[in-house]
């Protein structure tokens, strides 16, 4: 999964807070100079500044002075009459008729059904709810308006605030309602689409219908594709869903104090001389990110295998991203960003494997670790290091054997100047490109203690917890084993696993972010509608909502260096018909040109925090690919929201005060 | 204005709507199908249109509700959701999120179902593109299929449209049968039931299965080929691209389908088989009528026949002008220098000229067309004035006939008819397939190592006998056979069929290098290396040329040697020390050789001794070592360690001796 922002709470308020203010302070001048100047035009200069000082003055009693009880009553009475504007029915009807035929557009026998499923879902309700958020919002207030009805609101002894807050929580309830319905749904729709099962082809669903690997090639009989090394027999299971699994019958040799994990699947076992047991087990291969758990009944080869439902499907991986990412060259130079094997998308770094003169290549990629915990794990003994690594090849070599990866741990001293340092001896392994691959990582881990002259202190087997990450401080060396090929990393593709959360839950905090974008539309229809008719409020709303999905493009736009300059130099280029790259003459007029523009980009910059960055309350991603919604991300998302209603109110507070039907 | 104003201009607005929809009526009445001719009607004028030009969706596919619902639900802006499904597609691959461009292409050709480029790009994209980015050649092979079944779910939509079967013969053939991966590739093809049930509701599995090696892909890319021409053939949709290339794709995919088969293992009946029918295609092909981008149409194995007109014309016209042909002939000859090969070729009649006499024949034409290219005008301009305008219509015949000839020849070097058509004969006949078998036993060998034959002595007798080939022997041999492929086809000797030999030839070349001996003087396919250094092909094999200067300039040095002073001991010792130098990476690549040359011996007597010893007990020793003994002076060691083989194998010195 593509992770980009790694928020922390802690550090994001500070910041965040920070610029809330700034947005309200600049907001509230403008908003001064605004209802001044209008001021000015009804009561001429002098009384337009008491009348603006009133309205100021009797706005903080108004919010201090709101009531509980009078809110839910005004959000209780918009519920209503939302309920009776049928948008509701008809974003339910639509929703439903989606899921209905929805299976039309839907590629069950694609590579990762459950990703697209649960695209699918997301994304249709986010769509439908955004709108009818829009709608049942923007209507709201001009439709009171115009039918008089808000008048048996305003002659009642409430205040403004309330009117406005009153009818955001209210319209925000029923929508929550029918969005949380939607999730329950789309949950049952998901889970229903993606359940199958599958039979053993053969006459019958025991070990007759396995045959023997092929042990010279050590290629499947069925599919000709690799087979797993201590793979004896294989079978087939039927077509579902577009997919068949292939089972294999391996053959597990332990030590008698150490059972397999799972015995469910052990088909038997024998003891071999020197006491080691050898155990028999079927094991379902993998497709698409899911399998199968193999149930056998009885023992031998009469023994009657059955295969479960999908599983691995609705997982929520709990991740412990690296606190950094940064790369050493060929050389050993430490740098931010890993090599450029030319990729249009600068998301990895990648790692030199080196060449044939430079065999003994001191490229890594190392991942900074801090707060490194044995209690944030659910299993100790083992961890699981979970990567999904690039591969860029610069030359074919054997296109039948991966590529080789190594990966070492460090320990990372308080002084390393003073203090030793445990380095493990190097993991090698064979990389899966575009696959998550999970590497077990035990506990204990063989290396040596070195001290800071380079010397080797001692070597052993050392803890991961205790010595590797003793001060919560860990080093993950990654490097590339394959002379001339590169690895390619970033932040998200190395990560200890933690443990899964339960997926419905995680179901529902992805709808959270559904939930967090709806409120802001809906304060933001309730505020717009206060000053502006239905119409324009909706064409606010979608201008808001476009720039809110594609903030990051639009804040890129307004970035320094962009090419072609500012708008006024963009402009002067158009017409003058200079492409991008092309110096402008210089001169006192490019410079007024230059400097005029970088004035205008800082306000449009500023201009652009105004709309919400849907991006940050968007957690579809996560669910796609099975990963648990950081709680981090849900507060950050929850704290934006509520900033935003809370400044929507606010200036929705005011645009009603201005407006006759409130005094 | 006054109250009847609106009610007038709403009896205008009436009659201008019903005089409207008269016209409309007119031209957009829908056609009425019925089984009976008389009942059924062809609808308006638009209706008629649609029939004629094959436009309405119904002709060009099946309708697809899916389809038709994303069509509505765009409402009206089919052209923004097109562009921005696009753009997703784009960004998707570029994020490397091919997953979402699976489903977003979905989508998008649920959009524009029929504009066959979008199905032909994103099922590129896909096979090509997005498979080569992933790293395990299996990945590469799923998303390789991902493409084809993406293409091939394109045909309902155009089901007219050949574009559609031909893309999918050449993706099926290209990326299974000639990518990096395409053993691999072939490998899992063969395997992949799932995929072959995939495509079987177009293309029935068994018909592209092939006896003993399974499914091939290039069958495969047949059946979609013979898809094409099916859909051509019964005028279900128009032939698109030029015959030339429309007809020579499926008989094309026989002969890819024979050599991949032949690359991969040992030739044998069934391939031979296979050659043959790819031969039978090939000349029915030659023998489809062909309208090429002139609008000529002509027959690939039409130039016989009109050589053969070509010639009576020319006899007519030396009738109606008597002996000045040969007058002119004669100067011309002089001028041109024809070898006798060349003039004993050109006066057979043209139906009993061999390949290589016909090919000589045409190859003095030509030059002598270059030297006169209006030899017949030339003719006609010394008719007598009662003959003239007989003779002029006869040149005009000639120039037709000639105009249609040159169009034929340069057509069919554009399918390289004439190779492809002398390839698959000779492939497919015994001597070719013995030929065959002989080259990959011995590229075995090479591979396993084992360059020089093993033998067996019998030291009571002396003689030996072989037990096993080597690889040299085997190519030596097998290249005897193929001197008799290449004299019985000529026309091989130039092009890919050739260049594969030379390849072969390059290795023996290599192998003779690594065990320090020389290209033999009666190598078999001598004259073809010649032949092909004469027609500037430059291959690195050596000439008779050069082997004679090589030849000559040893015995030159050789003289010299002896001239000036007698080699004495520490000189030998010397020489069979440096010869050691060369001949150590023979030994250490043969590995699984189970014997070891002498060279080896006189570098590390000691250590050689001892595998010498267990050789003896074998009583196998290398044919090479043999004849490298004879050469060079024998050290004490070599000696030392002859005897105890002798001891061993309880054989007297003199019984040693004789064995040497």
């Amino acid at each position: 999964m593509v992770v980009v922002r790694f928020p922390d709470f802690f550090q994001w308020i500070g910041p965040g807070s920070l610029l809330f203010l700034a947005i309200l302070v600049a907001a509230s001048l403008l908003g001064l100079f605004v209802g001044y100047v209008v001021a000015v035009f009804r009561h001429g200069p002098f009384e337009a500044f008491y009348v603006v000082a009133q309205v100021i003055g009797e706005a903080i009693p108004d919010f201090l002075g709101m009531s509980f009880r009078r809110l839910v009553a005004i959000a209780r009475l918009t519920a209503k009459e939302a309920f009776r504007r049928r948008v509701l029915l008809v974003t339910f009807a639509i929703f439903a008729a989606m899921l209905l035929f929805g299976g039309w557009f839907l590629n069950g026998a694609s590579e990762h059904p459950d990703r697209i499923y649960v695209n699918f879902v997301m994304w249709g309700t986010q769509m439908l709810v955004l709108l009818m958020g829009m709608l049942v919002s923007a209507f709201s207030l001009p439709e009171d308006i115009k039918n008089k009805t808000i008048y048996t609101v305003v002659t009642k002894p409430v205040r403004s605030s309330e009117i406005v807050l009153g009818r955001i929580m209210g319209l925000g309830a029923v929508c929550t309602a029918l969005l949380a319905l939607m999730a329950l749904i789309s949950f049952f729709f998901v889970w229903r689409g993606l359940s199958h099962e599958h039979q053993i082809v053969g006459d019958t669903q025991t070990l007759a219908s396995f045959v023997d690997v092929d042990k010279g090639t050590r290629k499947s009989r069925f599919t000709a594709r690799r087979v797993s090394e201590n793979a004896v027999m294989e079978a087939q299971t039927t077509r579902e869903s577009g997919h068949s699994h292939r089972l294999e019958l391996v053959e597990d040799i332990r030590d008698a104090d150490s059972p397999p994990l799972v015995a469910s699947n052990v088909v038997d076992s024998t003891e071999l001389p020197g006491g080691r047991i050898k155990y028999r087990r079927v094991i379902c291969q993998p497709v698409g990110g899911h399998t199968h758990p193999v149930m056998i009944d009885g023992e031998g080869d009469d023994a009657r295998i059955e295969l479960g439902s999908a599983v691995g499907y609705f997982r929520a991986r709990v991740p412990v991203y690296a606190d950094s990412l940064s790369f050493r060259d060929r050389e050993g130079n430490l740098k931010d960003r890993g090599t450029n094997v030319g990729n249009e998308w600068g998301y990895r770094g990648y790692i030199d494997g080196g060449n044939s003169n430079n065999r003994s290549t001191l490229s890594r990629g190392l991942f900074q670790f801090a707060g490194f915990r044995e209690s944030l794990f659910r299993r100790t003994d083992v961890i699981p290091l979970d990567m999904s690594l690039g591969v860029f090849r610069t030359y074919k070599a054997n296109i039948e054997k991966r590529v080789m990866a190594g990966i070492e741990f460090e320990s990372v001293p308080e002084n390393p100047e003073v203090d030793n340092r445990f380095v493990s001896d190097m993991i090698t392994f064979e990389t899966n490109e575009y696959t998550l691959q999970t590497l077990p990582i035990p506990r204990k881990l063989v290396g040596k203690l070195i001290s800071p002259d380079g010397t080797i202190v001692e070597q052993g087997e050392y803890d991961l917890f205790d010595d590797y990450a003793a001060n919560g401080n860990m080093l993950v060396s990654l490097s590339c084993r394959d002379n001339g090929q590169f690895l390619g990393v970033a932040r998200a593709d190395v990560y200890f696993r933690a443990g899964d959360t339960l997926y419905w839950l995680n179901f529902f905090k992805g709808y959270l972010g559904i939930w967090c974008q709806m409120m802001i539309v809906i304060a933001m229809g309730v505020a717009f509608s206060t000053f502006l008719n239905t119409p324009v409020t909706m064409l606010g709303i979608v201008v808001m909502a476009i720039l809110g999905f594609y903030s990051q493009f639009v804040r890129d736009l307004t970035l320094p260096d962009t090419d072609g300059g500012g708008p006024i130099e963009s402009f002067v280029r158009v017409i003058t018909q200079q492409n991008m790259q092309v110096s402008l003459e210089t001169g006192i007029m490019t410079t007024l040109m230059e400097q005029t523009d970088k004035l205008l980009v800082t306000l449009l910059s500023g201009l652009t925090y105004l709309a919400p960055d849907f991006s940050q309350l968007d957690f579809s991603a996560f669910l796609t690919y099975g990963y648990s919604v950081d709680p981090q991300r849900l507060i950050v998302a929850v704290v934006i929201t509520a900033a935003f209603i809370v400044g929507l109110t606010i200036l929705g507070y005011f645009a009603l005060k201005t407006r006759e039907i409130a005094k | 204005m006054s109250q009847l104003s609106p009610f007038l201009r709403k009896i205008i607005y009436l009659v201008a709507i019903v005089a409207l929809l008269i016209p409309m009526s007119l031209i957009s009445r829908p056609a009425q199908r019925a089984d009976n001719v008389e009942d059924s009607n062809s609808g308006g004028k638009l209706s008629q249109l649609r029939d004629e030009y094959s436009l309405s969706q119904a002709q060009l596919s099946d309708i697809d509700p899916a389809s038709e619902t994303m069509k509505l639900a765009s409402l009206g802006l089919r052209g923004v959701a097109v562009n921005m499904l696009w753009l997703k597609a784009i960004e998707y691959k570029k994020t490397e999120n091919y997953d979402q461009l699976a489903a977003t292409l979905e989508a998008l050709t649920k959009i524009q179902p029929s504009f066959i480029k979008v199905w032909e790009f994103q099922a590129h994209n896909l096979a090509y593109n997005v498979s080569m980015e992933f790293d395990d050649y299996e990945y590469r092979y799923h998303w390789v299929k991902k493409g084809l079944d993406f293409l091939k779910r394109g045909i309902p939509y155009n089901k007219t449209d050949h574009r559609m079967s031909d893309n999918l013969g050449f993706f099926t053939g290209n990326k299974f049968g000639k990518s990096d991966e395409k053993e691999s590739f072939r490998r899992m093809f063969r395997e992949d039931d799932e995929f072959h049930d995939q495509m079987s509701d177009m293309i029935d599995p068994d018909s592209y299965d092939t006896r003993t090696y399974g499914h091939d892909s290039w069958k495969m890319a047949y059946q979609w080929y013979d898809y094409s021409r099916d859909l051509v053939d019964s005028a279900i949709g128009p032939q698109r691209i030029s015959d030339m290339m429309f007809f020579m794709y499926r008989p094309a995919q026989l002969r890819n389908q024979s050599l991949s088969l032949q690359e991969e293992f040992r030739s044998d009946e069934i391939i031979q088989e296979n050659w043959r029918s790819a031969n039978e295609e090939w000349l029915v092909y030659g023998q489809d009528k062909i309208t090429n981008s002139l609008g000529v149409t002509i027959t690939l194995e039409g130039m016989a026949e009109y050589e053969a007109r070509l010639t009576k014309l020319q006899e007519r016209l030396d009738e109606l002008v008597p002996g000045e042909r040969d007058r002119l002939l004669a100067e011309l000859k002089a001028l041109a220098n024809l070898t006798p090969e060349e003039k004993y070729a050109m006066s057979l009649p043209v139906d009993q000229r061999s390949d290589e006499e016909a090919r000589l024949a045409r190859e003095a034409n030509r030059r002598l067309y270059e030297l006169d290219q209006d030899l017949d005008a030339r003719i006609v301009s010394a008719a007598s004035d009662e003959n003239r305008l007989d003779a002029q219509r006869v040149l005009s015949d000639i120039s037709q006939v000639e105009r249609q000839m040159r169009t034929i020849s340069k057509d069919s070097d554009v399918v390289n008819y004439v190779y492809w058509k002398a390839r698959t004969l000779a492939e497919s006949e015994t001597p070719t397939l013995l030929a065959q078998q002989a080259l990959y036993d011995a590229a075995e060998m090479r591979r396993r190592s084992i360059y020089d034959d093993e033998f067996q002595v019998d030291f009571k007798t002396g003689e030996k006998s072989v037990t096993r080939a080597g690889a040299i022997s085997l190519y030596l041999d097998a290249f005897e056979q193929w001197s008799d492929v290449i004299e019985r086809h000529p026309d091989l000797r130039i092009g890919v069929f050739a260049d594969d030999l030379v390849e072969k030839m390059e290795e023996l070349q290599d192998m003779l290098d690594i065990t320090n001996r020389e290209w033999p003087d009666d190598f078999p396919m001598q004259d073809f290396i010649d032949y092909r250094a004469t027609q500037g092909e430059p291959d690195d094999l050596p000439t008779t040329d050069e082997l004679e200067e090589e030849r000559s300039g040893r015995a030159d040095d050789s003289d010299e040697e002896v001239d000036s002073e007698e080699p004495d001991e520490a000189n030998k010792e010397n020489e069979s020390v440096d010869s050691d130098d060369a001949a150590d990476e023979t030994d250490q690549s043969d590995e699984n050789a189970s014997v070891k040359s002498d060279e080896n011996e006189k570098v590390e007597p000691e250590a050689s001794s001892a595998e010498e010893s267990s050789a003896a007990e074998e009583g196998v020793v290398s044919d090479e070592a043999d004849a490298e003994r004879s050469d060079s002076e024998t050290t004490a060691a070599e000696e030392t360690s002859r005897r105890e083989q002798s001891v061993e194998a309880g054989q007297s010195d003199d019984s040693t001796g004789n064995a040497d």
